[in-house]
């Protein structure tokens, strides 16, 4: 192959290379600012501010979620909340979490939800969350 | 301008092309990230302060908060002095394996600091103030305040 011949063939390579670049990085940048992993990452977040919010808050307290995101499952744990874009296994894992600190005195009991209506409860020193409230005097037990 | 005329191409190689072309992907590169970064920071919307405020709380509302011992009652603001000590914070702060927390009480009447506790592994670098009452087992009250910080 002549000199000529040779370059052209580098020119064509790289372009296809930058071509194939470009690709890669725009489906990153479409991935990355897909609306629902941004609202899952937001509820994530939120959820377990608010969850942090009601352990600073002394006697027992009850509180609707202003958000409804029906299509979604969320977990609760002992340490975080987590945002399922369908209903999870027992062991999955979701890119979609976020931590809260806990306290010794106040037990968290651990559920998977589907989210409609969300209610945050914590009553005497239990915490968990609920798609219905708490019926006054209620104990609370999964 | 690409090729330099004294510098030989060798099998095609052409170094000024290939740091255009370089320099062209880092700009894309850079471009799509600068977007990226604008469009996830519109859903950034808590302030940077919330959690500070919130865990501040957490102490002053409940954790060291006076509780009347025959209705349950906590007092927001009133700090209980007996309750300011490493093990009830420990309490109140269990996981610290991603936050810290910095604290210290201060009596403004007495002019008096006292011991600063840290919960968790680390300094923190922004100590907030939060007004309290200072709550003695003699029954005195005395204007405080309650640095926090987390980290």
């Amino acid at each position: 192959m002549n000199k000529r011949a040779e370059l052209t063939l580098l020119r064509i390579g790289t372009i296809l290379a930058g071509i194939l670049v470009a690709f890669i990085l725009v489906m990153i940048v479409y991935k990355a600012t897909s609306q629902e992993g941004a609202e899952s990452a937001f509820l994530a977040k939120d959820s377990a501010m608010f969850i942090d919010a009601i352990l600073s808050t002394p006697q027992d307290v009850q509180i609707v979620y202003p958000e409804e995101f029906i299509k979604w499952y969320i977990r609760l744990d002992n340490l975080s909340v987590s945002i399922f874009h369908s209903q999870p296994e027992p062991n999955e894992t979701s890119p979609y979490s976020y931590y809260f600190v806990p306290r010794a005195d106040i037990k968290v009991q651990g559920r998977d939800l589907k989210l409609s209506t969300l209610f945050f409860i914590k009553s005497g020193d239990n915490f968990t969350i609920s798609n219905i409230p708490e019926q006054g005097g209620e104990k609370l037990n999964d | 301008m690409i090729r330099n005329k004294k510098a030989k191409v060798h099998h095609g190689f052409a170094p000024g092309y290939f740091l255009m072309a370089g320099f062209i992907f880092l700009a894309m590169a850079f471009v799509l990230l600068l977007i990226t970064s604008q469009y996830m920071k519109a859903f950034r919307v808590h302030h940077k302060d919330i959690p500070t405020h919130i865990y501040a709380y957490r102490a002053v509302n409940t954790c060291l908060a006076y509780q009347d011992n025959i209705t349950k009652r906590y007092y927001p603001g009133v700090i209980d002095f007996s309750k300011y000590n490493q093990e009830n914070l420990d309490a109140c702060y269990v996981d610290t394996s991603i936050r810290s927390f910095n604290i210290q009480l201060r009596d403004l009447d007495k002019k008096e600091s006292y011991n600063r506790i840290l919960v968790g592994f680390g300094a923190s670098m922004s100590i907030k103030s939060y007004p309290v009452w200072i709550m003695y087992s003699d029954g005195t009250i005395n204007k405080g305040e309650l640095l926090f910080g987390i980290s």
